[in-house]
């Protein structure tokens, strides 16, 4: 392709499509924007998002929440002090003795499963795998075709 | 006047323009509404600023712009890419359905209704950085960073969708 060719081509299409005019907005947009933020002005101040909330609202929700982060450090750090841990040791104890008795039975119905599936034989995991494949390529396919009719409304 | 007031005749003043922008992006009706719906809503939260403003255009077309090419890429990319791999060849059907309706809005409302048609029956992967480059003044690599793709990809685009809307417009060259 020639340079001049490019050149003429860009400036000829560059001209055509600044030419066009705006295209005329429908009026539903202005209707659906007014009605949005007449009911967001409906809603108490505190379910708004923060960007919109006083100046002073901020400053408190802010402090707020900086003192709820110092005192969750300050329990940790004293938590983490040997004396209080010694106190809390026999209650994790017990917690983690519930916890064994979960892990317990998870492993005994993995085992029971794990049988189960050795059993089984090999054509079963091709078939399902099949149906697998077949369920998302068919997922695929009706997608495409719904958005290739949207695109055509 | 009160504040909802001035930002509907705010609004009045520049939807023709954020709603143009989106619709020659995605080449869609009900997405470029949303999409222009979605501005005005970011639009109001910084209303103070933007009231009196002289670059208060500029910004809701960036902002109409960005709006856009994200929704293009989370939206449309999976659907539009099998799209694309069953299609064989240039869609003779679409052609022919465009070609009719070109025809039948000359003779309603001239040649520029014919470009702006032309311009939305383009492919999105040749029209998004066609409009980007001759309508909203980006260059090739500029181009090439927001859609994330390679320049030589743009570039490649650009001229495809020039070439194709010389050859529906019957625009000859010297």
């Amino acid at each position: 392709m020639k340079p001049d060719h490019e050149k003429q081509l860009e400036q000829a299409i560059g001209e055509k499509l600044r030419a066009l005019p705006e295209l005329s907005a429908p009026r539903e947009i202005a209707l659906r924007v007014m009605s949005t933020l007449a009911t967001r002005a409906a809603l108490p101040w505190y379910r708004r998002s923060w960007q919109t909330w006083s100046p002073a609202a901020k400053a408190v929700s802010l402090s707020l929440l900086l003192a709820s982060f110092s005192g969750l450090s300050f329990v940790g750090w004293k938590v983490s002090e040997a004396d209080t841990l010694t106190k809390l040791l026999p209650q994790i104890g017990d917690w983690l003795e519930t916890l064994n008795v979960i892990w317990n039975t998870v492993q005994v119905l993995a085992g029971a499963a794990l049988l189960a599936l050795r059993k089984l034989s090999p054509n079963f995991f091709i078939v399902c795998a099949l149906i697998g494949a077949l369920t998302y390529a068919a997922c695929i396919g009706v997608g495409t075709v719904l958005f290739r009719q949207s695109k055509k409304i | 006047m009160t504040e909802a007031q001035q930002f509907e005749v705010f609004m009045r003043n520049y939807q023709d323009m954020v709603f143009s922008t989106a619709m020659r992006l995605l080449a869609n009706h009900a997405e470029a509404e949303d999409v222009a719906q979605e501005v005005f809503l970011k639009a109001f939260e910084r209303f103070d600023q933007l009231r009196d403003s002289p670059t208060a255009g500029g910004w809701l077309k960036t902002v109409a712009t960005n709006l856009c090419l994200n929704h293009l890429s989370r939206y449309r990319s999976r659907w539009s890419f099998f799209s694309e791999l069953f299609k064989s060849g240039p869609d003779d059907a679409a052609e022919t359905e465009f070609i009719g309706t070109v025809e039948a809005s000359a003779s309603e409302s001239g040649r520029q209704e014919e470009v702006e048609q032309a311009l939305q029956a383009l492919p999105p992967a040749q029209r998004v950085p066609l409009v980007l480059f001759h309508l909203d003044g980006l260059t090739y690599e500029e181009i090439s960073q927001k859609l994330g793709v390679s320049m030589g990809k743009v570039k490649t685009d650009i001229f495809r969708g020039r070439e194709t809307l010389r050859k529906r417009l019957k625009i000859h060259l010297e």
